[in-house]
């Protein structure tokens, strides 16, 4: 058996209970919700595209995934050294490569400030979605694909870099490129405040767990506000009960049911719902801890990697 | 192609993108440091990273890939082919990771794969894997063999197996190993052919009755000699036989012994005390006779007779000679006398004492191949006999030259049989055992080889076993006999593996000669089985044949009362040279009625058959 105090096992039920007094199974009924759902918003029944089709909506563009990975190496959070890798992969063998290395040792004065390893995170997530954002426009520019699927929701990178993400889009409507961005965790709250104003913790992944059919999708206005220039809906796309978030531009509003039909037709029906083809892209551009730590070992000097980089705990001898 | 991941001295992974591999091909490594190694495929695996395997992973669906392959993507792009090679020669160091590796010419190989002449040596195949050796193999090695692949034939896509003869006098004998419908048969018929077509004596014990050459196969019949004349079968007591005045009491003790079972003591005894030099057959089995009507009548029944008032001077000899008889071994028992006179009445009625092996001893000096067929018992009787006088013969001559006499000319040769664990069986005694364990250990020194072949390795006496320089392993199921061959063979613990899946005619050669194991086709035989007619379609053809014959008789005399069934049935038995009676005739009416082959019509009166 685990050694585990007891301590330990008395407050993990004192969390159970008061999990459970915050989300009460009894107002988790489908049903309701689907009933309170309806009067908001609309739902879609998706159906796949049928053979043949598919090739035809696309007229033989291609179909862009496009993907970021970031990964550092073990150590603090200063004294670390990270490796960002984006690509654009055409499913007619077409690869954008885009790579980023980032430390913190070389910014500031030293100073270790409040906040400042927040501010370390964001700068990551700032430095990948720029990357992303620089294949996704070039990969768009260079071959005109019919689709564009990012992973992630487009809004992210529309807050994270407005001028570049300005960029894309526009060179998206130039080429009649179509965007879609596929996000895995729905992370906004707006819906369950308005529908559920009495259970302030809850957010619109809990409340839509398990709600909508397989093939189904669901659109609220309130997700989509006229300045922000994009449109959202969830969507459940494979068994899975959590829905996936899927946003695009306003400007493509018109074609959006048959983007969801194609992310319908791409996901494997046991899989988590995310669309096959930005897993393969996902596979391939991973930045994985053996990848890092191998370029670090290679191209660092060693004196270096040891005076900076390497924490004591690394050398735990259990 | 490239050499991936950990490498040990002996063994490298080699990856592809592009090329499935093949198994047991040759690659060569191109690392200089080690001078290009070569070795030869092992095993091969094929995934594909994006279709995963494993229950903590979720499937894609063919929807999934179909829709991708709408758009343009090709999924199979993304499999990754895998071998593992193993070197030839063992490296000082390992191999270099990231060395590339690229296929052969013949020529850099030709020392692993041949090693003597296609018309020297016995052509027996293709070597498997060898498929990207064809554009560069040299002249004299093309278009030798042709293969049955699935039912057809196809030409020789490789490099061509030739087993050298000549090796065996250094490694010598031949063990052939595999299960029912394995190809061993056949692959015996081509190792038979082969000699023939080398001209070397051999001996064959056929028990199948299935070693004949005359038949050819049609489609091949441009390619290798005519057999006919290079073969001659002939059957034990019809043709050949034992000369009885020429075996001594042991051969007899042995022959005896091999027509049912072991012989007791006291019967053994019984042949020693009563055998003599130069007995001929008639004059042992008298004595026997004799000894025994007069163990039966006893000695004041035989006195009796002596006082009887018509005795003639013969029949007076005959009883006196009794009485001697009687005196001289009365103290045997009457029983094991009894059973060695019905053992030597059985082996008489066989005709095994009618013939002698002449006819063999002139084929093999003729430099023919000699099939012996008999049913099971007596050719291993007979096998003991004759392998034996040969041997002598052989070994006589040898002998004769060594100490500088002339000696009288017998040739080397080869003795080839199927079943080899009924002659030389593990564990058990068996007449032919002795001669033919003495053949597997000092005959090479003679010029005497063994072709052994068997279904069950495990039952074969293992100081032979042990003696077979080059063994043929052909399909294999049983566990035991698996585990045996990987004891006696250097089979890899992934060759032992594919045993019971290869497939018929394919088969491991593993032969000192070649100092490895090398997987090969045998090629398609010349000639044919007399047997190769399914007896279940014989059975039909002939019911039907039957059946055709009979209607033709009866449709003249249509239509048929069933008061007229007796007139009918002399006529159909003179006809269709039956022996029926009027029951069977209706019994067979009734049948193709049945069948609706006749109109039966069933009346009060009568029961009327007419054509249909």
């Amino acid at each position: 058996m685990l050694p585990v105090s007891e301590e330990l096992k008395e407050k993990l039920k004192k969390v159970n209970t008061s999990l459970k007094a915050a989300y009460p199974a009894s107002a988790f009924n489908e049903q309701r919700i689907r009933e309170k759902l309806e009067q908001v918003g609309t739902f879609y029944q998706i159906e796949k595209w049928e053979e043949g089709k598919l090739k035809e909506w696309l007229k033989g563009q291609t179909l862009v995934g496009v993907d970021g990975s970031v990964n550092s190496i073990r150590g603090t959070q200063m004294r670390t050294l990270s490796v960002f890798q984006a690509l654009a992969k055409g499913t007619q063998g077409e690869e954008k490569w885009a790579a980023e290395v980032y430390t913190p040792l070389l910014e500031g004065d030293g100073e270790p400030e409040e906040g400042q390893e927040a501010r370390e995170a964001r700068k990551r997530g700032a430095i990948l979605s720029h990357l992303e954002m620089e294949v996704a426009e070039q990969a768009i520019a260079e071959w005109a694909p019919g689709v564009v699927m990012l992973d992630g929701s487009l809004l992210h990178f529309h807050i994270e870099n407005p001028n570049k993400w300005k960029g894309v889009a526009q060179t998206a409507e130039r080429n009649e490129s179509l965007l879609i961005g596929v996000s895995e965790e729905i992370g906004t709250r707006g819906l369950a405040r308005e529908l559920f104003p009495e259970y302030p913790v809850w957010s619109d992944r809990d409340l839509l767990y398990g709600v909508l059919r397989v093939g189904e999708a669901f659109e609220w206005q309130g997700w989509s506000p006229s300045g922000s220039g994009m449109w959202k809906m969830v969507f459940r796309p494979s068994n899975h009960p959590q829905p996936i978030g899927v946003d695009g531009l306003a400007s493509q509003y018109e074609v959006r049911l048959d983007l969801l039909r194609l992310v319908y037709s791409l996901t494997p029906e046991q899989g988590r719902g995310i669309p096959f083809w930005l897993d393969i892209v996902d596979n391939q551009v991973r930045v994985t801890d053996g990848l890092v730590q191998m370029m670090v070992d290679q191209y660092i000097d060693p004196e270096l990697r040891h005076r900076l980089l390497i924490p004591k705990r690394s050398e735990r001898v259990i | 192609m490239q050499v991936v991941g950990i490498t040990t001295q002996q063994e490298v992974y080699v990856a592809s993108r592009e090329r499935k591999f093949r198994i047991n091909e040759i690659l060569v490594v191109e690392d200089p440091a080690l001078n290009f190694p070569r070795g030869e495929v092992v095993e091969t695996m094929s995934y594909n990273r994006l279709i995963p395997m494993g229950t903590d992973k979720s499937l894609v669906d063919s929807q999934v890939i179909q829709a991708l392959q709408q758009i343009g993507y090709d999924i199979g792009s993304d499999e990754i082919n895998l071998a593992k090679v193993r070197l030839y020669e063992e490296a000082p160091h390992p191999i270099g990771t990231g060395c590339s590796v690229r296929l052969p010419d013949f020529e850099e190989v030709r020392d692993l794969l041949v090693t003597t002449a296609p018309d020297e040596g016995m052509l027996l195949g293709e070597i498997r894997g060898t498929e990207s050796l064809a554009e560069s193999l040299s002249e004299d090695l093309r278009d030798q063999v042709v293969l049955m692949e699935q039912g057809d034939l196809r030409r020789q896509q490789g490099v061509p197996f030739v087993f050298d003869v000549k090796a065996m006098q250094q490694y010598p004998h031949v063990g052939i190993f595999g299960g029912s419908g394995s190809g061993k048969s056949f692959g015996l018929r081509v190792m038979l052919e082969e000699l023939m077509k080398l001209r070397i004596p051999t001996l064959v014990f056929d028990p199948h009755f299935e070693m004949d050459f005359s038949e050819r196969v049609p489609e091949l019949a441009d390619r290798g000699p005519s057999f006919a004349e290079r073969f001659i079968s002939v059957q034990i007591g019809q043709h050949v036989g034992i000369s009885f005045s020429d075996l001594t009491t042991r051969d007899i003790t042995e022959l005896l012994g091999a027509s049912g079972g072991h012989l007791t003591d006291s019967m053994a005894n019984v042949v020693q005390t009563l055998h003599r030099r130069k007995d001929s057959f008639t004059s042992f089995s008298d004595r026997l006779n004799n000894l025994i009507q007069a163990m039966e009548e006893g000695k004041e029944g035989l006195k009796r007779q002596l006082n009887k008032p018509d005795l003639t001077p013969t029949d007076a000899a005959r009883v006196n000679d009794m009485l001697r008889l009687l005196d001289e071994y009365g103290s045997l028992p009457l029983s094991s006398v009894k059973g060695i006179h019905w053992r030597l009445n059985r082996l008489e009625k066989a005709g095994l004492f009618h013939h002698d092996i002449r006819a063999i001893e002139r084929g093999m000096e003729q430099g023919k191949l000699v099939v012996v067929q008999g049913s099971t018992w007596i050719l291993q009787v007979f096998a003991t006999y004759v392998i034996g006088a040969l041997y002598r013969k052989r070994r006589e001559y040898k002998d004769a030259r060594m100490n500088g006499e002339e000696g009288r000319f017998f040739p080397p040769f080869v003795i080839v049989t199927d079943e080899a664990h009924n002659f030389a069986p593990k564990a058990v005694d068996s007449p032919a055992k002795s001669i033919l364990k003495e053949i597997a250990q000092e005959g090479r020194k003679y010029g005497v080889f063994l072709f052994l072949a068997t279904q069950r390795p495990t039952l074969l006496d293992e100081t032979i076993t042990a003696q077979l320089n080059t063994k043929f392993v052909f399909r294999t199921v049983r566990g035991t006999d698996i585990a045996t061959l990987r004891e006696e063979t250097d089979l890899t613990a992934e060759e032992g593996k594919r045993l019971p899946y290869l497939r018929s005619g394919d088969t491991f050669v593993s032969s000192a000669v070649f100092g490895r194991t090398i997987f090969i086709r045998i090629r398609c035989a010349y000639t044919r089985s007399p047997h190769l007619a399914n007896p279940f379609d014989e059975l039909k053809q002939m019911a039907g044949e039957r059946d055709e014959k009979m209607l033709k008789t009866i449709s003249g005399l249509l239509p048929l009362f069933d008061t007229d069934l007796v007139q009918t049935v002399a006529h159909v038995n003179r006809e269709c040279g039956c022996q029926w009676d009027v029951t069977r005739l209706k019994q067979e009416l009734d049948r193709l009625a049945g069948e609706g082959r006749l109109k039966k019509v069933e009346t009060p009166f009568a029961t009327r058959y007419d054509k249909c």
